[in-house]
């Protein structure tokens, strides 16, 4: 063989990155195909990373969205969580502001920072201290913009409602039963304002306590 | 090779409980990535098991043996390994007894022009090379000894033609035959690929089998797959087809201390044959294997 392992590998590396160095015809049918069997799994991935989020698109939109991902180098994360983290991301720059489909995203993102942060966390002994408190790690708060239940039955095959104001607030953190609950309306106004110290004490404690506010290490 | 286990079936969380009996399998092959994600921890990446998942697929899997069908070790990598998978087979060593471990010959991962490990996207055969056989054949022997199991290597699929070879390795037959002499490891022989290439490539499967010394085979596969573009893919999507049947025939025929045989199928498929028609598929291993294994008969 001319060249090492390393030079061929690095040298198919590349071609599919779009420079010209496949160590294999790059013109052969086995070659190509292998190039459509790979833009499928890329596709694939994508496709699994975001499903709740694809659900809600027209299809075409949805192919789109997809092959914008992968032409710019989305879908080759070994992990579905990796590949999730970042397909959300590149989504939430690019779906309309406000649509069901950016605050499914959002949720999408909200409950894997959520997950994430499970194991590491523990609930404080003391929940209040002195100083301000702020958004915990791992938390988030989502506003839908109809009633979230009907949102969360349209992924289910149901009737996506009009996309009306923000007025459904949801949060998400670690120490949640299920890792999310409705916000009230004095939890998402102190979420607004956070860092902030002169909140109820009772309110801080149990937002503490839940893993959405923390108070910096 | 160890002793003969049966017939086995990978771990679909999806499928009911039922399926995973003794009466219609020997044992499961887990793969373990599935069950896992990535996680950055104290800036070092590591493959974290998704706890309930994790506990579910071990209570699922609990009352029969359990073997590991790794997916993103990556062993043909030059510049090295996928180290969180080793780290990853390290726990899972202390935490779930299995019987041998088994991964695919191929890389998956390379280096960009900065130097930075990069996916592929799609798993890429070895060129049948001296220099892939011993890097490989090292890396093999090295996790032998680690697990302490005997380890495996499966045949990939590919569509790639005219790989640069060395002449005294050949293809691909040559390179696995030449990586489990240099370390003792042994092969999965995954039929299902043999037919692929065979089909895409022109050669005939039953010469290939012919040539492979199935002494060293540890593990059968066999799957479905469709045509694409005028391919045959590997696509594991439904049942095993009727020259596959075949191939598994001559192979426990010629070999049948073989220790498994594996039904596969991906995930989103298996609605499409439906737990009756995959308890249809095992049968039918389960047949062919009894015709060449009468003692695990009589002692059932």
């Amino acid at each position: 063989m001319t060249g090492s392992l390393a030079a061929f590998q690095s040298r198919l590396g590349r071609a599919l990155m779009g420079e010209d160095t496949s160590p294999i015809d790059p013109r052969s049918a086995g070659f190509r195909f292998t190039m459509t069997v790979r833009r499928s799994w890329c596709e694939g991935r994508a496709m699994m990373a975001a499903r709740p989020v694809l659900a809600l698109m027209p299809d075409v939109e949805k192919r789109r969205l997809v092959s914008d991902y992968v032409d710019q180098g989305g879908g080759l994360a070994l992990f579905l969580a990796a590949e999730s983290e970042a397909f959300l991301a590149f989504l939430a720059r690019r779906l309309p502001d406000p649509s069901h489909a950016l605050t499914i995203c959002r949720m999408s993102q909200a409950l894997a920072r959520a997950g994430a942060g499970v194991s590491m966390f523990v609930p404080p002994r003391q929940p209040l201290r002195t100083g301000p408190v702020g958004r915990g790690r791992h938390a988030a708060l989502v506003w839908f913009h109809a009633d979230p239940g009907a949102v969360m039955m349209a992924l289910r095959g149901g009737k996506l409602p009009p996309v009306g104001p923000p007025d459904h607030a949801v949060l998400f953190a670690p120490g949640l039963p299920n890792l999310f609950r409705t916000a009230t309306k004095a939890e998402a106004a102190l979420w607004a304002e956070l860092p902030a110290a002169n909140a109820p004490p009772a309110l801080i404690a149990r937002l503490v306590m839940e893993g959405v506010l923390a108070y910096p290490d | 090779m160890p002793e003969p286990l049966g017939v086995g079936f990978g771990c679909h969380l999806s499928l009911p409980d039922a399926l995973y009996t003794p009466d219609l399998l020997d044992f499961v092959e887990v793969t373990p990535e599935v069950f896992h994600h990535e996680e950055n921890v104290q800036g070092c990446i590591q493959l974290v098991p998704d706890r309930k998942r994790f506990d579910v697929a071990r209570r699922r899997c609990e009352s029969l043996p359990v073997t590991m069908h790794g997916v993103s070790l990556s062993i043909g990598s030059a510049h090295g390994m996928y180290e969180p998978c080793l780290m990853m087979m390290d726990r899972l060593q202390g935490e779930w007894q299995f019987h041998w471990y088994s991964e695919h010959l191929h890389f998956q991962i390379t280096l960009d022009a900065n130097g930075a490990a990069t996916n592929t996207g799609i798993p890429f055969p070895l060129p049948p090379t001296e220099e892939a056989a011993a890097l490989v054949a090292g890396r093999a022997a090295f996790i032998q000894r680690r697990y302490g199991v005997p380890f495996l290597l499966e045949n990939p699929v590919y569509y790639l033609p005219d790989l640069p070879a060395d002449p005294e390795i050949g293809d691909e037959f040559g390179l696995m035959e030449r990586i489990t002499a240099l370390c003792g490891c042994g092969q999965l022989l995954d039929l299902h690929n043999l037919y692929c290439n065979a089909i895409n490539f022109g050669f005939d499967p039953i010469r290939a089998l012919n040539r492979i010394p199935l002494g060293r085979v540890g593990e059968v596969h066999v799957a479905g797959g469709s045509w694409r573009d005028g391919f045959y893919m590997d696509a594991h999507d439904g049942l095993v087809p009727e020259p596959v049947w075949d191939l598994l025939e001559r192979t426990l025929y010629r070999a049948p201390r073989i220790p498994g045989v594996v039904f596969e199928i991906l995930d989103e498929y298996l609605e499409r044959l439906g737990p009756d028609g995959i308890a249809r598929q095992l049968e039918r291993a389960r047949t062919i294997w009894r015709r060449y294994h009468p003692v695990t008969e009589a002692a059932a």
